[in-house]
């Protein structure tokens, strides 16, 4: 049953491109929802199991978009050598952030303040950091069709990338849910202190979420600045710090199917609201994406995970009978 | 051999002296019994011991090893389990995977750690809740799923901290012979906080006595609760003349 849930995602995911029609925009537009969404995939780890309400997607995200985006632009350096670079630089700033903070025993609105004021501070360090930023966009050079040096004049290219980064981010969170590790993150979150008695170094496992995660985070901020051609310190954006948190929270915290589902769905409304109304009054698809996400909230408070996961057991044992 | 060795621990919280430079020791095999009104200084102690709490002065010392200062899991990890006064339940989590979590402590390989969770759950009478979650569960439920994760541990010494308070005498009675098969089939130490009398004096092979941080009594069942300053200090009186 699951080999057929899995080969229905893949190739779902393989048809997109072709359902919008091969039209360049709208491939940019569910290339960016799905970058965004393995973001939400990648912070169940430190957030839904480890229970930390991280707010720091926005730094990693930027990270991964100037430090790739560098490599290119100044060294001539692959993508994809730059996704791995920037993962590990990204991965490197996590512990830096997170081992004081796990080991001070920064918590809930403490640690999500300290971990959005990274972005913040990341942000301006590269725009007065004007050997590798600075104020004004760098540009990536331009190639009709270079996989190797991870750059394509059409969108299909990175939607594929994206597509098999959301598919193994996916693969790699259910792993870990499934392993010891995962069992120890959720114990943490459940009860610290319970937890530490049991055995389980909290710190060390929250530092190791924190790294995945971001080194994650940080991959599709390089596909990005590949994606658009260029970066800014701008990607370093609080925004999609509120966004990751709040669609793995309406998801469903924890839950493996919710998350990722809501925020395809969410995104594309979001996406949808913003082309239609976005010019109509400036910011009204915010506001009403605002209201979309506090009307689920106030009648499912544990997120639409629990409902997702009840539909997913029902719905193969229908077919199957 | 000690299982656990104090020397001259003392914790004060501000003004309050929750533990002055208590001693005592707990040899392997024994079952303790540690007691003392309320505010005593006995959960602190318990603190102390298991990292949670780092005293001003003094050792604590594990199976020969100083640890003072040592962190909560590491102190697991040296073979100490225990359970808390207030449950620490996790509620978001089945019963099984709950004790899955002790068992992972000593237990790298998965299928080694369930069947060593699901003897601690059946030892302790909570296998049939297995899949329910702890959320479902009433407090007596708790206090032995409790127990249940920190024998999943393998502990060598195990504190128990009001394991009995709010259970019926019948429970009393199940949790008696439960912490004396523990203590003969697998030859845990036992260290245990106890109000309930009937529990302490039942199972206990020495008795120490804390009064405001202090020990004022030490002896067997028997002894202890015919001392007088013991007495004197459940009825709530000062020492007088
Ligand atoms: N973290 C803390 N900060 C300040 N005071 C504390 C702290 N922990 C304990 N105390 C105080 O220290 C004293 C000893 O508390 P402790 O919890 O060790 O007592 P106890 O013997 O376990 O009592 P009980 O039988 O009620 O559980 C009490 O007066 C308590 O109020
Ligand atoms: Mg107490």
């Amino acid at each position: 049953m699951k080999t057929y849930s899995a080969l229905g995602a893949a190739i779902a995911l393989a048809a997109v491109p072709f359902l919008v029609g091969l039209n360049e925009y709208y491939l940019f537009l569910v290339t960016l929802i799905l970058l965004y969404t393995t973001i939400v995939v990648a912070w169940q780890l430190i957030g839904g199991y480890g229970g930390q309400l991280d707010l720091g997607a926005g730094a990693y995200h930027g990270l991964g978009a100037v430090v790739t985006g560098f490599l290119m632009v100044n060294y001539g350096v692959s993508g994809w050598v730059g996704l791995l670079v920037s993962g590990a630089a990204a991965a490197g700033v996590a512990f830096l952030i997170g081992y004081p903070s796990f080991r001070l025993g920064l918590k809930e609105v403490w640690y999500a303040l300290s971990s959005l004021a990274l972005v913040l501070i990341l942000q301006k360090i590269f725009l007065l950091w004007t050997d590798v930023a600075g104020p004004l966009e760098r540009y990536i050079p331009y190639a009709e069709f270079d996989p190797v040096f991870m750059r394509a004049g059409t969108k299909i290219f990175y939607y594929y990338i994206t597509a098999a980064l959301l598919a193994s981010t996916f693969l790699i969170v259910s792993r870990i849910r499934r392993s010891k590790t995962g069992l120890y993150l959720i114990s943490i979150r459940e009860n610290e202190e319970a937890a530490e008695m049991l055995g389980v170094d909290v710190r060390r496992y929250k530092l190791q979420a924190l790294m995945i995660y971001s080194f994650i985070a940080a991959v599709t901020g390089g596909i990005y600045a590949s994606m658009v051609g260029f970066y800014h310190p701008t990607l370093f954006d609080s925004w999609i710090s509120i966004q990751t948190a709040t669609l793995a929270i309406v998801g469903g915290l924890g839950h493996l199917l919710g998350p990722p589902i809501v925020s395809i769905i969410l995104l594309t409304v979001q996406e949808y609201l913003r082309i239609t109304l976005g010019a109509v009054i400036i910011g009204l698809h915010q506001v009403i994406f605002g209201i979309i996400l506090v009307v689920i909230i106030m009648f499912k408070p544990d997120g639409l995970g629990p409902l997702i996961d009840s539909l997913a057991r029902r719905f193969p044992a229908s077919v199957r009978r | 051999m000690d299982a656990l060795v104090l020397e001259g621990i003392s914790k004060n919280f501000g003004a309050l002296a929750a533990l002055t430079n208590v001693n005592m020791r707990v040899q392997v095999g024994e079952v303790v019994g540690l007691i003392g009104p309320n505010g005593a200084g006995k959960t602190t102690l318990f603190n102390i011991v298991t990292g949670f709490t780092k005293p001003d002065r003094g050792r604590v010392k594990l199976f020969g090893e100083d640890v003072t200062g040592l962190q909560p899991h590491q102190i697991a990890a040296r073979g100490v389990a225990r359970t808390f006064q207030i449950v620490k339940p996790f509620f978001g989590m089945t019963v099984y995977e709950t004790v899955l979590v002790g068992a992972y402590l000593r237990e790298k390989d998965e299928d080694n750690a369930r069947q060593r969770a699901e003897v601690a759950m059946k030892l302790t009478g909570v296998y049939h809740l297995r899949n329910r979650y702890a959320r479902e569960l009433n407090t007596p439920q708790l206090k032995l799923v409790e127990l249940a994760r920190s024998l999943a541990t393998q502990p060598k010494l195990l504190m128990l901290d009001e394991i009995v308070a709010g259970l019926t005498p019948a429970e009393v009675d199940a949790m008696t012979a439960l912490v004396k098969r523990i203590r003969d089939e697998m030859g845990v130490t036992v260290l245990l906080v106890e109000h309930v009398m009937r529990f302490v004096m039942n199972i206990s092979d020495r008795v120490v006595v804390l009064n405001y941080g202090e020990v004022i009594a030490e002896g067997s069942p028997s002894e202890v609760s015919s001392n007088l300053k013991v007495i004197e200090a459940y009825l709530g009186g000062k020492s007088g003349s």
